[in-house]
């Protein structure tokens, strides 16, 4: 009975260990006793379990997580410090909307990765190139979703603040910025997703370090275990800041978390 | 000049919207010939209008049709895949709690990961597929 009580309570964990074990066993079983393996075209879990454990005790993933983290870091933080001005500015002033909207939206559908040679040949390879195209990439998020916090601001609350006296310097950091900070959390997930793209697009074409340069490189050196270790680490890190910014977001806004979706 | 006013104020919008578009280009456009870029720099600088005769020149000498073309084969392949199984699973795991619970750390994980990282795996050592040397 309290077996039962037990599963019903983490059954979501435990049919999610499952399914996840059962696919490596399948994965590893499937690779071992009935399809000869060919290391050129595929890999199994032990072998990438292996080469796993090989570069993190030797530390080349260490250091090249370490190269990434740094550019991404950058132009994360770069695209915090300009989008969330530019976007409360356009959310406070509708000429600024007008004005910027249409070219900043141009520029938000279209798929940035393909200026990823053009910044390599501007800033060189190199950390700069990088960080530009994760700010270039992630700035967007931040930018529109700002502007939406903004605007959906209670007018109601606006108009009080006014009534009783309220400056301009209070309407900013006792309405406006409380009630745009979850829109800026949902939007720093979002650009999460972006700028690691970004980061890995700038290290395919041209890199000398950094994680996705590892993956490339073991991939056109046919080291497919390493290049799935390599793969591995950036799906944990990816996992790690993504529910992480899912949690930071419900802790600032309890009451939207239920929903939203993916 | 009331009418001129009114005229604006009508389409303030638009005219704000595309009038810094405009002014974008136009800045572009003149910069190069404002000031002398340095050397290095003027390798790898284009000005719109250089961007538009070239992409008149690639359509004219048909150079460029092909490549939309495979672009697109590809892409709607790709869309019709992704809609053929994502469609069915979402609706499979939305009915079904066992079926979610199961289904949820895959696409967490996937969703989180930028999928590029697959790209070397994918084209199967086509290396050029994944941006180096091409």
């Amino acid at each position: 009975m309290e077996l039962r009580a037990f599963y019903q309570q983490h059954y979501r964990a435990i049919l999610g260990t499952v399914s996840v074990l059962a696919f490596i066993v399948i994965w590893e079983s499937l690779l071992t006793f009935v399809i000869p393996l060919n290391p050129f075209f595929f890999t199994k879990p032990s072998l990438i379990a292996i080469a796993f454990k090989e570069q993190v005790i030797h530390g080349a993933l260490w250091r090249d997580l370490a190269v990434s983290s740094r550019a991404f870091l950058w132009g994360f933080s770069l695209a915090i410090l300009f989008g969330i001005p530019i976007g409360a500015f356009m959310g406070w002033r509708k000429r600024a909307e007008y004005t910027l909207d249409p070219f900043l939206t141009a520029l938000y559908a279209s798929p940035l990765v393909a200026l990823a040679p053009l910044m390599i040949v501007v800033f060189g390879v190199g950390l700069l190139a990088k960080a530009m195209l994760v700010f270039l990439l992630s700035v967007f998020p931040f930018i529109f979703n700002t502007f939406a916090g903004v605007r959906s601001t209670d007018r109601l609350l606006i108009n009080v603040v006014r009534s009783f006296g309220g400056k301009e310097k209070d309407l900013y950091l006792k309405v406006i910025f409380p009630s745009t900070l979850p829109y800026i959390a949902a939007g720093a997930r979002i650009a999460l997703g972006r700028g690691l793209v970004g980061i890995i697009v700038g290290e395919f074409y041209a890199a000398s370090e950094g994680i996705g340069f590892a993956i490339s490189r073991f991939g056109d050196t046919y080291k497919l275990p390493e290049m799935f270790a390599g793969i591995l680490v950036l799906m944990i890190g990816a996992v790690v800041m993504t529910e992480g910014m899912r949690k930071l977001e419900a802790l600032l806004a309890p009451w939207k978390t239920s929903q939203e979706s993916r | 000049m009331n009418r001129l006013a009114n005229f604006y104020s009508e389409r303030e919008h638009y005219l704000l919207g595309w009038g810094f578009i405009l002014i974008l280009m136009l800045a572009w456009e003149t910069l190069p010939r404002l000031v002398a870029l340095p050397r290095g720099l003027t390798l790898f600088f284009t000005t719109p209008t250089r961007v538009v005769e070239a992409f008149y020149q690639l359509i004219v000498e048909n150079k460029i049709q092909h490549h939309l073309y495979v672009s697109s084969i590809e892409f709607l392949f790709g869309l019709a895949l992704a809609i053929a199984v994502g469609l069915p699973l979402g609706l499979i795991a939305g009915r079904s709690k066992i079926i979610d619970a199961m289904v949820d750390p895959y696409v967490t994980v996937l969703n989180a990961t930028p999928d590029l990282s697959f790209c070397h795996f994918l084209s199967f050592g086509l290396v050029s597929a994944c941006g180096q040397r091409s």
